[in-house]
């Protein structure tokens, strides 16, 4: 290696660490390069020269605004077929059934406007017992569906009928209202309800798609009817929500309500965490977090709610892939600790995931995870990249050792 | 100087580019954002015209999502984009200038350089907008893009020491300059 003394000009401007300091100058390169200069003036004039030709060449940016990003995005789109068409065809159907539905039961509507109940109380919906860790679909008449697929998917098809990728069920749902116990009408709700090792998806009638993580369940309508489509979620979701002007989506938790109207959008409200959030992909929604006033979020923000400090904070620009990676069955982690990394893998596997000294928790990784493989796979790793030793017994995973460094890669 | 936040790391780009080649849009939109001012600022170095380089960029991007099934795996994204932008902006200009004017076309480099805010109207400036296109295009990408020698070789379609060959033919001439302006 040539010791800088021997360096010409040129060698100067070929070196990187030389470069960076000519155009990005901090305290310590400052102190190394000036002392330099100090120990041999005779390298004063190449520097000089060097750094002047360095400097030079710096030119003017050409940006687009934000503005002309966007519109080009749009051409792009359009062009590569990436547009998504659905959401048009969908539209165009929902519209011819609310117009039949207008037509044929236009009379019951009016007559029973008053008594047609508009509030759900979310709280008041009993949730039923997890039994042998599968996936339970509770219908409007309480019976229940059973899921044992680690991956479910459910579509809620036009015809009323619902159907299942684990089993073929022709469960006729087709009445938006169901008459209770009392003989008032309810609003016929399903809930579906996913424990920690399973995920499922569900694809409403008006094309709406929801992606549900492990530890999670939700409560919806079996037919979006009336001047809105209200949903509650607890534990993270995924969504896909079909546009329609007429009818805001709203995402209802114990501690923030989302509208939208129509949109991608992550959110994550476990109870057993203490923080909320938000991650939206596209489109634009409204949340309303705790008992602070509604905020707007745009694509690419990020959205945490701490339910300890009451605190909104909106982060700007995030890397989406890092926060829906489960939708897609892996976990992208960008200096991530190896705690956040454990409630997620234990949340995905349904394990317990004990340490046995804390400071590992603080660890950080890089990289990538594919959680459809085993768990014993996926511990691997993780231990490889974060410097410790695990043994996995029954449904618990025990993890020993220091770590030594700050950082590393999977 | 360079935006740092548009820096990333280079793992990422294995997995976001690997989710492009599945179809993932999500992906796609995010290559998209992190990357079209870069692009753009390269560009239109090249053409000094908005239009023809975002249609350039806008052709880029729809052929690599036409084409995501027969992308090859790759570990930097913002090189592959750059070499793709460059043989499309060539391909364009010369398809342009050939409806006037018959000859070989060389393209030419322009950037706009920065007034040294240190020492005025820095002489050297003047002198570094004389140099042929291709010297010119070297530095840029050496000093304000922090291309590795080995990604400029990529970017330019031309072997190392080719590139060596033309920087050092820069740096002489320059140096001579700066060496007047004492």
């Amino acid at each position: 290696m040539k010791k800088f003394q021997d360096y010409t000009f040129e060698d100067f401007v070929n070196d990187r660490s030389f470069v960076k300091w000519v155009l990005n100058p901090s305290p310590a390169t400052n102190h190394f390069w000036y002392g330099f200069i100090e120990r041999y003036p005779e390298k004063k004039d190449d520097i000089r020269i060097a750094s002047k030709i360095i400097t030079s060449s710096a030119s003017e940016n050409n940006y687009l605004s934000d503005k002309e990003v966007d519109e080009l995005w749009v051409r792009i789109r359009k062009t590569s077929g990436s547009h998504r068409h659905n959401y048009r065809i969908i539209a165009y159907t929902s519209i011819a059934a609310t117009f039949l539905l207008l037509l044929g039961f236009g009379l019951w509507y009016f007559e029973f406007r008053d008594k047609v109940p508009r509030f759900v109380d979310y709280k008041q919906i009993q949730i039923p017992e997890i039994i042998d860790n599968q996936v339970q679909l509770v219908l409007s008449d309480d019976s229940k569906i059973y899921l044992d697929d680690n991956e479910s998917t459910l579509m809620y098809r036009n015809d009323g009928k619902l159907q299942t990728n684990v089993q073929e069920i022709s469960v006729k749902e087709p009445e938006a209202y169901v008459k209770g116990k009392d003989k008032d009408l309810k609003i016929a709700m399903n809930q579906i309800i996913v424990p920690n090792g399973k995920r499922s998806s569900i694809v409403f009638s008006d094309g709406t798609k929801l992606w549900l993580n492990s530890g999670s369940r939700a409560i919806y309508p079996v037919n979006f009817a009336g001047n809105r489509r209200e949903i509650f979620l607890e534990g993270e979701a995924f969504l896909e929500v079909a546009s329609d002007k007429t009818m805001p989506f709203i995402v209802k938790t114990d501690i923030m309500e989302v509208q939208v109207l129509g949109t991608s959008f992550n959110i994550k409200v476990y109870p057993d965490e203490q923080e909320a959030s938000v991650v939206l992909v596209e489109g634009v929604v409204n949340v309303k977090a705790g008992r602070g006033k509604e905020k707007q979020m745009l694509p690419d923000q990020l959205l945490s709610f701490s339910s300890v400090t009451g605190m909104t904070e909106i982060k700007e620009n995030v890397n989406i892939l890092e926060h829906i990676g489960w939708k897609y069955g892996w976990l992208l982690c960008n200096s991530e600790s190896l705690g956040s990394v454990f409630t997620k893998l234990s949340r995905y596997y349904n394990v317990n995931i004990e340490v046995d000294n804390p400071d590992i928790r603080s660890f950080k990784i890089n990289g990538k995870l594919d959680l459809k493989e085993e768990l014993n796979e996926v511990m691997r790793a993780v231990s490889i990249a974060g410097s410790f030793a695990y043994t996995i017994e029954n449904d618990k995973v025990l993890i020993s050792g220091k770590s030594k460094r700050k950082q590393n890669n999977i | 100087m360079k935006n740092k936040a548009q820096e990333n790391i280079h793992s990422s780009d294995i997995v976001i580019w690997n989710e492009l080649r599945q179809g993932n849009e999500i992906a796609f939109r995010d290559i998209y954002k992190r990357h079209v001012n870069l692009l753009y600022n390269y560009g239109f170095k090249f053409t000094s015209d908005k239009q023809i380089t975002e249609d350039c960029i806008q052709e880029v991007f729809v052929d690599i999502f036409r084409n995501r099934k027969n992308l090859s795996p790759t570990d930097n994204i913002k090189l592959y984009l750059f070499k793709a932008l460059r043989r499309r902006i060539f391909k364009e200009i010369k398809k342009r200038k050939i409806t006037l004017i018959q000859d070989d076309i060389e393209v030419s480099f322009e950037p706009a350089y920065m007034e040294n805010e240190f020492d005025g109207v820095n002489k050297l400036l003047k002198y570094l907008q004389h140099l042929p296109p291709r010297q010119k295009e070297v530095i840029f990408l050496r000093f304000y893009e922090e291309m590795e020698y080995k990604e400029i070789c990529q970017v330019m379609d031309m072997n190392y020491q080719s590139v060596r060959n033309l920087m050092h033919r820069a740096m002489q001439s320059l140096r001579e300059k700066a060496e007047r302006e004492k």
